[in-house]
């Protein structure tokens, strides 16, 4: 039995709260699943960015390059300047491991209150990919007469034949390998021209090599329309960085917030990485009523990502009907502490498997 | 040794669940669209059954969806609801759906052998009267209303009565400037409207065989205004060149075996038709229809006949009845015939090269200012095709109108309606009245042919145009 090389991250403010629940989860997986794995702890984050003045070392690169899966909490300090620590540690970690997918599963697990009357949880099973290391988000543009009235400022949206098509590659394939094998491209043809004409001509030459997946397209400003008004219609999406990153917030919303929102950072022939959406929630800090459901839903994420389908699908199984119990998924109204709701994920983890080798 | 059989009694023989009259029949592919499948899914859903071969089953909408526009939506209530439920129709029973914005749609009978869905030897099925289009691959392909359908999704087969056979013969070459359109609309002049009542016909002959798909298609896809059941033509190289390394063809070893077993599917010498028809290609020259029926048909250097020219009391009043929905006075040339629109397009002759033999006519020339003139490619493929040719900017720079694809003005169920009482030289297959807009009056030509008109502004003799 080889074990899953698995990196902890667990950063600042509630972060090591909820990676602490997602490694029990997993180690409870591990257990009842029969397989292995081989924990690194790894400081990195605000606390010893204050302390040290380092970010990410060679040292920290090296050793999270030569894992299987890195499980991630938050980074993010209320006395470090915004900006350091997201450039400095989660772009360049991207951008050093080339994680240049976003996947972001959006579903409203049964008995979770959403924000929407008639929308229910047949309604809401989506997954966003999201180009993750191109367009908008590359950093470049310049300013012209900066500080004047006359300033400029312009960012550049960069996107590359090969990064584009990586991207979608990846959404065609994973869309074929759901149930309803529809992959709608989000974008916004009309006016961005360039950009998303290479985007919408890569799409349509790729579709060709995917016969039984079926296609759409959607403006950005459309899609968000629909993510709310009629969300059944989508099943993988694909889109760019920044569109990505705005739908995906809206998509954490109608599934019922932060506290179930999980996403992974693909690097699909290296190191993936996995994460709970929420951020650091400071003011939550120690205070033991976090909702650690998205960090586990990451680590259920992990599993399958490292082959443990089955453990997979037991977690995110798990992971639903525990949100479906609880109150509500909001930090300190869940009427469970922290480390109740990840007991009450270990346990059905253990009944999944009871269940499938029962009669 | 077996009695030497047909090429329809091949492919029927193999798809026999329960003999009788009725047969039952399986069929291998099941094509959907919008329009005729609401009530289908519906109904079954409603008696507590599932698809029973989701993967046998494949749809598209075409029929109602507008062509302009698209990114506003679908702005008719009842085509958005019946696109609608189609796409949660297909969701919620995995069927594989190319919705209106994806690239790869259009109409269904020319998106199924585009994908490589159509194949020879199949029994094809779909709610639609040009499902015989499917026939020019050496599939048995036909109609069915919307219970069948129905009966199809909850089973794979079809309830058939045994059809008789017909072959029509085909000699000569085709001469320059007359299409595959004038040689079937040849064809029903020759047997009437209901001619082929009961049959399946099967397209023989050195002629056929001489014809490239799009060609074969556009004859199979008319076979139903000639009253067959289905029209078939026998797989050869140019079938399989076509099909090799389409999306859903068949690869590898597959296909080394679905070739063989392709070869096989001709009429074997000996083998017996019910009625055997013959016609001289040669002898063709391009035609127009001035009635309401496609048998209703003359040469372009014809006249519009006279009621007194038929013997028969019924043809007369048919003719009589035609004229004056037609607006036409008996003796008229076709060439004097003013026209006011040009529909290219449709599951008869929206395919590329159609846009090819039209784009050819209409190069360098301009459309005559009172004639409304559009392209609707037959699928979204056809499009791109034509567009990475150049095609569009020789319409676009003539004064046609560039459209998405759809069945538009051929049934006139989405907005591009012929007004009352204007009228049209159509590509497509029917000019029933009331086909393509209440009192809209429509003249079946070719292609090159409705090029020719939307320039000159009346009918011409296509052959007489040096076509640059």
């Amino acid at each position: 039995m080889t074990a899953h090389r698995v990196a902890v991250v667990p950063g600042d403010g509630t972060g090591p709260e909820v990676v602490a629940e997602a490694v029990k989860v997993v180690d409870r997986a591990a257990g009842v699943f029969g397989f292995d794995v081989d924990y690194s702890h790894h400081d990195i984050g605000g606390e010893r960015y204050l302390r040290t003045g380092e970010t990410l070392t060679g040292a920290d690169l090296e050793s999270l390059s030569n894992v299987d899966a890195i499980l991630f909490g938050a980074v993010g300090h209320p006395d470090v300047a915004p900006g350091i620590l997201e450039q400095e540690i989660i772009l360049r970690l991207r951008r050093e491991l080339d994680l240049y997918i976003n996947v972001r599963p959006i579903k409203l697990h049964p008995g979770v209150n959403g924000p929407l009357r008639d929308i229910g949880p047949a309604d809401v099973d989506m997954v966003v990919v999201r180009e993750n290391s191109e367009g908008l988000y590359v950093g470049a543009g310049e300013f012209t007469a900066k500080g004047s009235p006359f300033e400029v400022a312009v960012q550049q949206s960069v996107n590359s034949r090969f990064g584009v098509e990586r991207c979608i590659r990846y959404a065609f394939d994973l869309a074929r390998s759901r149930p309803r094998r529809h992959l709608t491209l989000c974008g916004k043809t009309n006016v961005l021209t360039y950009a998303w004409d290479l985007w919408a001509r890569v799409f349509n030459t790729v579709a060709e090599e995917y016969p039984e997946v079926s296609t759409g397209y959607a403006h950005v400003d459309a899609a968000c329309l629909w993510m709310v008004e009629d969300p059944g219609r989508f099943d993988v999406i694909v889109t760019d960085n920044m569109f990505g990153d705005i739908i995906t917030d809206l998509g954490a919303a109608i599934q019922g917030g932060m506290g179930i929102a999980s996403g992974a950072n693909l690097n699909p022939n290296g190191v993936s990485m996995f994460e709970p959406i929420g951020g650091t929630a400071p003011g939550f800090e120690g205070t033991g009523q976090i909702n650690p459901l998205a960090a586990i839903g990451a680590a259920g994420m992990m599993l399958d990502h490292l082959g443990e389908a089955a453990a997979g699908a037991a977690v995110d199984q798990a992971v639903g009907k525990v949100a479906g119990s609880l109150p509500s998924l909001r930090a300190g109204k869940m009427g469970a502490s922290t480390s109740e709701v990840g007991d009450r994920v270990s346990e059905l983890v253990s009944a999944a498997v009871s269940l499938e080798v029962g009669p | 040794m077996k009695a030497p059989r047909t090429l329809f009694e091949k492919v029927w023989d193999t798809h026999v669940v329960e003999p009788g009259d009725p047969t039952l029949l399986y069929a291998d592919l099941h094509l959907v669209h919008e329009v005729t499948s609401p009530q289908a899914f519906a109904s079954l859903e409603q008696a507590g059954r599932k698809v029973r071969r989701p993967d046998l089953t494949f749809a598209t909408v075409d029929h109602g969806i507008p062509t302009t526009g698209r990114q506003l939506g679908i702005l008719d209530p009842l085509s958005k609801r019946q696109v609608e439920a189609l796409r949660d129709n297909c969701a919620r029973h995995g069927i594989v759906m190319y919705g209106i914005d994806d690239p790869r749609q259009g109409i269904v009978h020319v998106v199924g052998p585009e994908q490589g869905l159509t194949q020879p030897g199949m029994v094809i099925v779909c709610g639609d009267s040009h499902t015989s289009t499917h026939g020019a691959f050496g599939a048995l392909a036909f109609g069915i209303g919307t219970s069948e359908v129905e009966h199809v999704l909850a089973t794979q087969t079809v309830w058939q009565s045994p059809p008789d056979s017909m072959a029509v013969e085909v000699s000569g070459h085709l001469p320059w400037g007359v299409a595959a359109k004038d040689l079937i609309l040849g064809i029903i002049t020759q047997i009437g409207v209901a001619g082929g009542t009961r049959h399946v016909i099967e397209y023989r002959g050195e002629t056929i065989g001489e014809l490239s798909m799009e060609q074969r298609m556009t004859i199979c896809n008319m076979s139903i205004e000639g009253g067959a059941r289905a029209g078939m033509i026998a797989p050869d190289q140019t079938t399989i060149s076509f099909i090799e390394g389409r999306p859903f063809a068949p690869k590898g070893a597959d296909w080394d075996a679905a070739v063989a077993a392709w070869e096989s599917l001709v009429t074997d010498e000996g083998a017996v038709f019910d009625k055997v028809v013959t016609i001289d290609a040669s002898s063709l020259i391009p035609h127009v229809t001035w009635g309401v029926n496609p048998a209703q048909t003359v040469r372009v250097d014809d006249f519009v006949p006279s009621p007194d020219s038929f013997d028969n009391p019924q043809q007369r009043d048919a003719t009589i009845r035609a004229l004056e929905y037609m607006g036409l006075e008996p003796g008229t040339a076709i060439s004097d015939i003013r026209i006011d629109h040009v529909f290219l397009g449709s599951c008869t002759n929206g395919r590329i090269e159609d846009l090819r033999a039209a784009a050819q006519v209409v190069a360098g020339r301009k459309v005559d200012p009172r004639v409304s003139a559009v392209v609707v490619p037959g699928s979204m493929q056809v499009k791109a095709q034509a567009e990475a040719e150049g095609l569009d900017a020789v319409f676009l720079g003539a004064g046609f109108e560039w459209r998405d694809a759809g069945c538009s003005s051929c049934l006139a169920m989405n907005p591009d309606v012929i007004p009352s009482g204007e009228r049209v030289a159509s590509t497509s297959n029917r000019n029933y009245e009331g086909r393509q807009g209440r009192g809209a009056r429509t003249h079946l030509v070719s292609p090159a042919m409705a090029a020719a008109a939307a320039v000159a502004g009346h009918f011409v003799d296509v052959r007489e145009w040096e076509g640059k």
